[in-house]
């Protein structure tokens, strides 16, 4: 069901799709350099019961750093996982045109969660974003 | 205090109208200009000439030749579908227009939504472009007010945003870092543009290039010229001068403000009038109120009745208060 093709999903789509992953808490599409929040669903920053400056401020510190820190040919990082006490992190960065910006954030549990999963479900979302 | 001591913010006059739920747009008659269109009582989008809009997203910034976006607008201007022309023609996908949509509403929500102007609805009005996401008037405005706090907190000084871009010619350090907008900025600063002039010429948002400017001022890479000649930067220095001249009385950033009981929305066919507590007499505890209201229409919430919720944010409240003590 996650490998659907065919359809326009909008940005509700995606989220929702993200959210059906066993152990996602939350997740939500953040356009970095301004730090706002397009989207948004579950816990986590742009809801209500959430410190929404924590999380985008996480988001923000990593892609300062991170993103020049790669080994290699650098210029490009596909996403980024930070393992935290109460779960992972994980960022990841879409590379079309204009959304160079933004980033596909989802907080997913540690016991319940399967990272690798998710970071596949990641990238067939993130490809969403780019026109062929 | 008294509430009609003031002419309302234009946050506040969107107030009544989302409340009412009602779909139209709110035509801004004093410059800046501009229009914000509600649907279901939902922000839907909001455009000024100082902002950078979903066109100029598009175009400016080479995504798109600006050729497809005029045949776009020849096929679906007329019946409001221009986005959606864009997307069945492969052009651009859903979510990256849904995306560049908040991005320009948020864009010119902060340099509309509290300004004191005048302003006329019109019932039903759409915006050409069609549906895009819409938003809550309670989360624009917190996010007007989260960007204003991040332009203060990088550097203080409004008038670096409509002063030209010098990059320094030397820098004292060894190497330094830039994120891509950085770069670009950087790249097309030719010591006259401002960070406004910048915006549009590399069809970004304007806010996004402000803080930018802004963050590499602090850290010393470029530093503020000679005020912009160019007339979107005159155009938003006045627009502040104004302001600033017209609001000494009231806070900076009234992110409490309350909506005024004034022009209430002469009961069109609203779907439900808000019935709620409109005799309350004071209307000091906004948060649990609208959150009840709003309830109902959050697609993203997942679970709790309201009343859970509500005792939620009141227990977090409390304990954060605690915390204070």
């Amino acid at each position: 069901m996650f490998f659907r093709g065919a359809g326009v999903l909008d940005i509700d789509d995606c989220l929702h799709r993200l959210m059906a992953l066993q152990g996602v808490h939350g997740a939500s599409l953040i356009d970095f350099p301004s730090g706002s929040v397009i989207g948004a669903a579950g816990r986590g920053p742009g809801s209500r019961d959430d410190t929404p400056a924590d999380a985008v401020g996480m988001i923000h510190a990593t892609m300062q750093t991170a993103a020049f820190a790669t080994v290699g040919q650098p210029a490009h990082v596909e996403d980024i996982v930070i393992t935290a006490g109460n779960g992972y992190h994980v960022m990841r960065l879409l590379s079309t045109e204009v959304e160079a910006r933004m980033v596909l954030y989802i907080w997913l549990d540690r016991a319940v969660g399967n990272l690798v999963m998710a970071q596949r479900q990641l990238s067939v979302i993130a490809a969403q974003f780019s026109a062929n | 205090m008294s509430k009609s001591s003031r002419p309302p913010l234009l946050r506040e006059s969107l107030e009544p109208w989302c409340a009412a739920g009602v779909t139209g747009a709110l035509r801004i008659l004093d410059p800046p200009g501009g229009v914000v269109y509600v649907v279901d009582g939902r922000i839907a989008y909001a455009e000024t000439p100082v902002a950078s809009g979903v066109e100029r997203l598009l175009t400016a910034s080479g995504r798109l030749p600006a050729e497809a976006w005029r045949a776009a607008v020849t096929a679906g201007r007329a019946q409001h579908r221009i986005g959606p022309e864009l997307v069945d023609a492969g052009l651009v996908t859903q979510v990256e227009l849904e995306a560049l949509g908040v991005i320009a509403l948020y864009d010119a929500a902060f340099f509309l939504f509290d300004l004191v102007v005048s302003a006329h609805f019109e019932h039903r009005a759409r915006h050409p472009v069609g549906h895009l996401r819409t938003l809550d008037l309670r989360t624009v405005c917190q996010e007007v007010d989260r960007r204003k706090r991040l332009l203060a907190d990088a550097w203080p000084d409004a008038a670096i945003d409509t002063a030209a871009v010098l990059p320094q010619r030397r820098l004292r350090s060894q190497c330094v870092a830039l994120t891509a907008l950085q770069w670009e900025v950087v790249a097309n600063a030719d010591r006259r543009r401002s960070p406004i002039d910048l915006a549009r010429l590399l069809g970004r948002d304007t806010f996004t290039v402000m803080l930018e400017v802004r963050r590499m001022a602090r850290t010393g890479l470029v530093e503020p010229g000679r005020p912009g000649g160019s007339a979107a930067a005159e155009s938003v220095a006045t627009v502040r001068a104004r302001a600033a001249a017209g609001l000494t009385t009231a806070p900076a950033a009234p992110a409490a403000a309350q909506p005024g009981r004034h022009a209430k929305p002469v009961a069109e066919p609203a779907p439900d009038p808000p019935a709620e507590p409109d005799g309350e007499p004071q209307p000091h505890i906004p948060l649990p109120r609208r959150a009840i209201r709003h309830e109902p229409v959050r697609r993203t919430e997942l679970a709790g009745t309201p009343e859970t919720r509500v005792s939620e944010q009141i227990l977090t409240r409390l304990i954060a208060g605690l915390g204070a003590l």
